[in-house]
C-alpha cells in the first residue's frame, strides 16, 4: 500500500474529528470509545502486508570446525564468509549472525520446545502458556507458525499497547484522556500490520499524546529523538526540529461531560499582524536538516476568540491536510538510517534483553533491509527476532562465553505478566488495570456525571455497582513497580526485598500454603490431579503425581528426575503426620509459584 | 499501658541474617569516614517527613500570604500564632476536619501553632534561570531528582548517604528501615553505585499484606522445599545468568530478616489497636489523620520510623487546578490542614526511643513541582489557577516544621507583596533546600549537587 493513500481514505472519518469537539459538541461522543485525535485517520484498510514472512523455518548448522574464539574482538575470515553464505539462511538475524558465532566455529544452544514456547507466550502475550497452548500453539508444524499464531493474538497488540503507554508517559492528568485512547488505538493497527512504521511515527510525531506531554518545542524533539531513534538529539538536531514543533502549545479543552482537559493547541507563529506569511520571519518555523521543510499555519475562524487561550487553536480542529503537515517531524527523521535501526534494536531489546544491535551491526543491518522489504511492518521485526537461532536457545547450562548471543536470554518477568499468569493459572480473582486511564479515581471522584462513569466502567478497570473502584490488582501491582501512574517516571522492574516479600505473601495467599483458610485462595482440586481426594493419603506415588500435575500447570513442564527425587524427601518430612494429598499440594503450590523459575525466564 | 522499646534505635532487631540483609539493601564493603557538617543543623535530625503537594501547589494561598490579592486571593488568616512572620492563609483558618473528637485529644487549630513553621519564600529550581519551570513533566523532574533527566532520585541520595550508618547498625546486627518511598519512583531512581540505595515503595495499605511473616505460617519443610526449587534452578541456568538468579534467592534470604519489621503489629495502623506505642496507639494516630490515602501513609510513616527509617516520601492533593480553584481548595486544604496540625500533635507527643519526642528529632517538610500563576487576576477566567514563567509560579514558599527547626515562625527571604519581585539578593535553589535537610539526618551529600551549598537559615 502506498504510504500516502491513507489520508484521502480517511476524509470522512477527519472531517468528525476536524469539526467536532470544544464547545460545538452537541454529543456523539461514545463513552465505550472515547478515542478522538489523528490515530483514527489512519490504518483503518487492510494489513500492510500479507504476515507471511520468510526466515522461520532455518535450519540451524553445526559450527564450522575451526577454533572458535574465547574472547575479545571476533574476526570472520574468508573461509568463515564462505561458510556462512553457504547455509542458505533466510532469517535476516540467523544471516547477521553468522559470522560472529557458527561461522567462527561457536555453537549456538538449541533451546527445548517448553522453554521456548515459555519464552515466547511472555515476551509475545505477556503471560506464560497454559498446558494446553503448549501442547497446541507451541507444537504446529514449524515454529514459524507458532509465531504467526502469536502475532495474530490480541493480547500480543495490548503488550505492544502497553509498552507504548509506558514509553508515551499516559496520563490522564498530564493529557486528555481521548488521545491516550486514540494513541492506543493506534498502536493497535501499527501491529496489526495496518500502520506502516515510518507513518506511525509520523503520527505520532504530531500527537496531542506527545507534543502535550512537554512544554517547548525543544523538549518535543528531544522527546521523539529518544522514541524513534533511540537517542538525544545534539543541540544542532534539537533546535531545528524545534523549529517542526513551533506550532504547538499547551492548553485546556472543555469537554462537553469530562470538564477542563489539559490538551494539544497549536499557535499561529511567523506571520505579521494580518496574518500572512511574513517573509522576514519565517526562520523559526522552518527546519533545514532534513531537507527545506517550512511549517507554517494561518488563523481563521477556529481560532479561539478571546480569553486566555486567544489566538490559538484546538487541535480536535485541526482538518486532514493540517495534521499531515504538522507530523513532518515524524517524516523527517524517518529518512534517516538510524530511525529504522532504531526501530528494530528497539524489537530486538523486547525480546533478547541485551543490545544485539551494538553487538553485532550486520544483524541490525541485516534487520533493517528486512523491514524495508516488508513495507516497513513492525510485525515482520517480531517474527524475524522470535524465529532466530538467537532467541531460540536455551539459558540453561552450555558453554560460558563473553559472547551474548552464543546462549540464551534470560530475563525477569514484568509485574503483570507474572500477576496475569498467576491470575490465569489458579483463577485467583483480581481485577486489572487500564494503562489507558492511570488515574481512573480522578474520573470518578471529580465528574459527578453518568457518561464520565460509564467511559471508566467500558474502561478495563473494574467498578463495582456502588460504583467504587476495585484496586487489588493496581495496589499490587504499583508496589511491585507495574501498572505505572507515569506521572514522571514509567514501570520499574527491580529485584527488592519489598518487591520480595510481597511476592511471597502474595502467592502465599493466592495457594493458602500456611493453610490460613486465606479468602480467594485456588480450589483444591486446580491443585490436585484429576479424581484425587484432597483427604488421600500422602505417599510417594501421590506425592509425584501431585508435582507433577502443577509443574505442569505452573511450570510447562516435567518435573525433572532430580525434582522427583526431592520431592519424596520433602513428602517424608511433610508434617503434620500422616500428610494429606491437600496439606501438601498448597506448599507445592506455593513452592513453584514464587520460585525463581516464575520470575526468570 | 504505655509500651515502650526496651532498646534504642539501634537494638530493636538482632536476628540472624541480618548483616546478609543490610548487605542486599546496601551491598558494598563497609569504610566508615567521616561525614562533614556542613549546615548548623548538622545530624540535628533523625526523621525526615517529605510531603508533595502534588500537581503544583499555589504556595501564597497558604504560606507567605500577605501578598496581592491575585497570589492569595483568599486572605489572611484573622488569627494566627503569635512570633509568625510569615503571612498564614485564611485557607489554613479552614477546620471542619477538626472534629469534637479529635478537638477533645488536643490536636490543635493549625492556626495556632503557625510560629511552630518556617517558611522559605523563594524555594526556586533555577535561580540562574531566566523564568520559572512551568511544566508538569520537567517541574517534576526537577522535584524528584534536582534536574531534568536527573539519573538519581533524592531518596536514593538519601540512604546513599547514610550507607554508613546502616552498615554500622547492620555490623551490631540491627537492621534499620531505609528511607521510603509513597508514591512517585522516580523519587527513588538509582543507577550504577546508586542504584543498591534506591528506597523501597510501599504504600500505607501495603504492609497490611504482612499480616504474618511467611515463614511463621509455612510449615518449614515447605520452606526448604521452596528453596531448593530456586537452589536448583539457579544451578541450572547458563554461568552467565547466575548472578541474575542468585540475586533474587539472596533478596528471598533478606526478606526473612526482614519479616520481623514487616509482621509487626506496630504497622498494622488499621488494626484499631488501643496499645500505647511510643506514646501513642494506632487508633489514635487514626483519629488524627484520618483514614485518607495520604492519612494512611503519615500513619505507617510515623511508625515505620520506629524502626529506624530515616525519612518518608508522600504525596498530598491534587492541586492542579486549572479550573474551579475557587470553589474546591477550600474543601481540598482541608486535608492538608489536618496533616500538619496531626503531625504537630502527634510528633510532640510521641517519645522516641533514644529520648525526647519525636518532634525533637523530626523535618516536616512541603513542597511542589511549582508554584501557580493567574497570570494578573484573582484567578484565571475558569476560576482557576495556572503555570507560567513567573514569578508566581517559580517561588515555592515551602514550609517546614519539627525540633530541628530553629527558624520556626520566621519567614525566610522576601518577596514584593504586589508583584512578588524578590526583595534581597538570595534566592534558594531546590537543590541546596535538600542538601540541607540531608545535613540534617546527618547524611553524605558530598557526591550531589556540588554547586548548590546548604544553608544554615533553617536551623539558627
Amino acid at each position: 500500500m502506498m504510504r500516502t493513500q491513507w489520508w484521502t481514505s480517511c476524509v470522512a472519518v477527519a472531517a468528525l474529528i476536524g469539526f467536532g469537539g470544544c464547545r460545538d459538541i452537541q454529543g456523539g461522543l461514545d463513552p465505550a470509545n472515547p478515542a478522538r485525535g489523528p490515530g483514527q485517520l489512519v490504518g483503518n484498510g487492510e494489513p500492510i502486508t500479507d504476515g507471511n514472512f520468510r526466515g522461520g523455518n532455518d535450519l540451524i548448522p553445526a559450527p564450522a570446525d575451526v577454533t572458535p574464539p574465547t574472547g575479545g574482538a571476533i574476526v570472520c575470515d574468508a573461509d568463515c564468509r564462505s561458510f556462512c553464505a553457504t547455509q542458505g539462511f533466510e532469517n535476516p538475524i540467523n544471516q547477521g549472525a553468522c559470522p560472529s558465532l557458527w561461522g567462527v566455529g561457536l555453537a549456538s544452544q538449541p533451546v527445548d520446545r517448553t522453554e521456548a514456547c515459555r519464552r515466547l507466550f511472555v515476551d509475545m502475550l505477556g503471560r506464560y502458556p497454559s498446558p494446553g497452548e503448549l501442547n497446541d500453539t507451541c507444537d504446529l508444524p514449524t515454529w514459524g507458525e507458532t509465531v504467526s499464531t502469536l502475532l495474530d493474538h490480541p493480547d500480543f497488540v495490548k503488550v505492544q499497547q502497553r509498552r507504548w503507554a509506558d514509553k508515551l508517559l499516559y496520563n490522564n492528568r498530564a493529557v486528555n484522556f481521548e488521545r491516550a485512547f486514540d494513541m492506543d488505538d493506534l498502536v493497535r493497527k501499527t501491529y496489526e500490520g495496518r500502520v506502516s512504521w515510518d507513518l506511525f511515527a509520523a503520527v505520532t510525531s504530531a500527537h496531542p499524546i506527545l507534543v502535550r506531554r512537554y512544554d517547548t518545542p525543544e523538549d518535543r524533539a528531544e522527546a521523539l529523538f529518544k522514541l524513534f531513534l533511540g537517542r538525544p538529539p545534539y543541540q544542532n538536531e534539537k533546535t531545528d526540529m524545534g523549529r517542526l514543533y513551533n506550532l504547538w502549545t499547551n492548553g485546556y479543552f472543555e469537554h462537553p461531560y469530562a470538564g477542563v482537559l489539559p490538551d494539544a493547541f497549536v499557535r499561529y507563529e511567523c506571520l505579521t499582524d494580518r496574518g500572512e506569511i511574513d517573509p522576514e520571519a519565517t526562520g523559526p518555523c522552518t527546519s533545514i536538516m532534513w531537507g527545506y521543510n517550512q511549517l507554517i499555519l494561518r488563523p481563521d475562524e477556529r481560532v479561539e476568540p478571546e480569553g486566555e487561550q486567544e489566538g490559538t487553536m484546538w487541535s480536535g480542529y485541526l482538518t486532514v491536510s493540517e495534521w499531515e503537515q504538522l507530523q513532518a517531524p515524524g517524516r523527517a527523521i524517518s529518512q534517516e538510517l538510524a530511525f529504522w535501526e532504531a526501530a528494530v534494536d528497539d524489537v530486538m531489546m523486547q525480546y533478547f534483553g541485551y543490545d544485539l544491535g551494538t553487538a553485532l551491526p550486520e544483524v541490525r543491518q541485516a534487520m533493517v533491509e528486512y523491514l524495508i522489504e516488508y513495507d516497513a511492518d513492525i510485525r515482520s521485526v517480531h517474527y524475524a527476532v522470535a524465529t532466530s537461532a538467537l532467541y531460540l536457545q536455551t539459558h540453561r547450562g552450555g558453554q560460558s562465553t563473553e559472547y551474548v548471543w552464543a546462549y540464551g536470554p534470560l530475563k525477569q518477568t514484568q509485574v503483570e505478566p507474572w500477576l496475569d499468569s498467576i491470575k490465569q493459572r489458579t483463577g485467583y480473582d483480581l481485577s486489572q488495570c487500564d494503562h489507558r486511564l492511570p488515574f481512573p479515581d480522578d474520573m470518578l471522584e471529580d465528574y459527578d456525571n453518568n457518561w464520565v462513569k460509564a467511559m471508566v466502567r467500558h474502561s478495563d478497570w473494574e467498578v463495582r455497582d456502588n460504583g467504587e473502584l476495585v484496586t487489588d490488582y493496581r495496589d499490587i501491582a504499583r508496589t511491585l513497580g507495574g501498572c505505572p501512574t507515569n506521572e514522571v517516571s514509567s514501570r520499574f522492574t527491580t529485584v527488592s526485598i519489598l518487591n520480595t516479600a510481597l511476592q511471597e505473601s502474595f502467592v502465599l495467599n493466592v495457594c493458602d500454603a500456611g493453610f490460613q483458610g486465606a479468602e480467594g485462595a485456588v480450589d483444591i482440586d486446580i491443585l490436585l490431579p484429576e479424581g484425587m481426594s484432597r483427604s488421600a493419603a500422602l505417599d510417594d506415588a501421590t506425592a509425584i503425581e501431585i508435582l507433577t500435575r502443577q509443574t505442569r500447570l505452573f511450570l510447562g513442564r516435567e518435573p525433572t528426575d532430580e525434582e522427583r527425587d526431592a520431592i519424596l524427601m520433602h513428602a517424608n518430612a511433610c508434617s503434620p503426620q500422616p500428610c494429606d494429598a491437600e496439606t501438601f499440594a498448597r506448599p507445592v503450590c506455593f513452592a513453584l509459584l514464587s520460585s525463581a523459575e516464575m520470575l526468570f525466564y | 499501658m504505655a509500651k515502650k522499646m526496651k532498646t534504642g534505635r539501634r537494638g530493636f532487631l538482632k536476628a540472624a541474617g541480618a548483616t546478609g540483609a543490610a548487605a542486599l539493601v546496601f551491598p558494598h564493603i563497609w569504610v566508615p569516614r567521616d561525614v562533614k557538617a556542613a549546615t548548623a543543623g548538622f545530624d540535628s535530625a533523625k526523621h525526615l517527613i517529605y510531603v508533595r503537594l502534588s500537581g503544583g501547589f499555589r504556595f501564597t494561598t497558604c504560606f507567605n500570604g500577605d501578598v496581592a490579592d491575585e497570589f492569595n486571593p483568599f486572605g489572611l488568616a484573622n488569627n494566627y500564632a503569635e512570633g509568625t512572620e510569615w503571612g498564614p492563609s485564611s485557607l489554613l483558618a479552614q477546620d471542619a476536619w477538626r472534629t469534637e473528637d479529635i478537638s477533645m485529644l488536643g490536636v490543635p487549630a493549625l492556626t495556632s501553632v503557625t510560629n511552630d513553621m518556617a517558611v522559605i519564600a523563594r524555594v526556586d529550581h533555577e535561580p540562574l534561570s531566566g523564568s520559572a519551570d512551568g511544566n508538569h513533566q520537567t517541574g517534576l523532574e526537577r522535584f524528584l531528582t534536582g534536574y531534568v533527566n536527573g539519573p538519581t532520585g533524592l531518596f536514593t541520595m538519601i540512604n546513599y548517604g547514610l550507607r554508613d550508618r546502616v552498615a554500622a547498625a547492620a555490623a551490631e546486627g540491627n537492621i534499620l528501615l531505609p528511607a521510603i518511598i509513597m508514591g512517585e519512583s522516580g523519587m527513588g531512581r538509582g543507577s550504577g553505585k546508586y542504584a543498591a540505595y534506591r528506597p523501597p515503595m510501599i504504600t500505607g495499605s501495603d504492609l497490611d499484606r504482612f499480616g504474618f511473616s511467611v515463614d511463621d505460617v509455612l510449615p518449614p519443610w515447605a520452606r526448604e522445599m521452596a528453596d531448593a526449587y530456586d537452589d536448583r534452578h539457579r544451578g541450572r541456568v547458563n554461568l552467565a545468568h547466575y548472578a541474575t538468579v542468585d540475586a533474587y534467592l539472596q533478596s528471598r534470604e533478606a526478606t526473612k530478616a526482614y519479616s520481623e519489621i514487616f509482621r509487626s503489629d506496630i504497622l498494622r495502623i488499621q488494626n484499631n489497636s488501643d496499645e500505647v506505642v511510643d506514646g501513642i496507639s494506632n487508633r489514635e494516630l487514626e483519629l488524627v489523620f484520618g483514614d485518607s490515602g495520604v492519612g494512611r501513609n503519615i500513619r505507617l510513616a510515623l511508625r515505620m520510623f520506629h524502626f529506624g527509617c530515616p525519612a518518608v516520601f508522600t504525596n498530598q492533593g491534587g492541586y492542579d487546578y486549572h479550573s474551579d480553584e475557587e470553589m474546591n481548595l477550600p474543601d481540598r486544604i482541608l486535608e492538608l490542614n489536618q496533616v500538619i496540625a496531626g503531625l504537630n500533635y502527634a510528633l510532640k507527643k510521641m517519645e522516641h526511643p533514644e529520648g525526647g519526642s519525636y518532634w525533637d528529632h523530626t523535618i516536616v517538610a512541603f513542597g511542589s513541582e511549582f508554584s501557580r500563576t493567574t497570570r494578573g487576576g484573582r484567578f484565571n477566567s475558569a476560576r482557576g489557577s495556572d503555570h507560567g514563567g513567573d514569578y508566581a509560579t517559580r517561588w515555592m514558599s515551602m514550609p517546614f516544621m519539627g525540633g530541628p527547626i530553629a527558624a520556626r515562625g520566621r519567614l525566610i527571604s522576601q518577596t514584593n507583596p504586589s508583584d512578588l519581585a524578590p526583595i534581597g539578593p538570595r534566592d534558594y535553589s531546590y537543590r541546596s533546600m535538600f542538601k540541607s535537610l540531608m545535613d540534617a539526618l546527618g547524611a553524605d551529600h558530598s557526591e550531589f549537587f556540588p554547586a548548590d551549598d546548604p544553608f544554615d537559615d533553617l536551623f539558627v
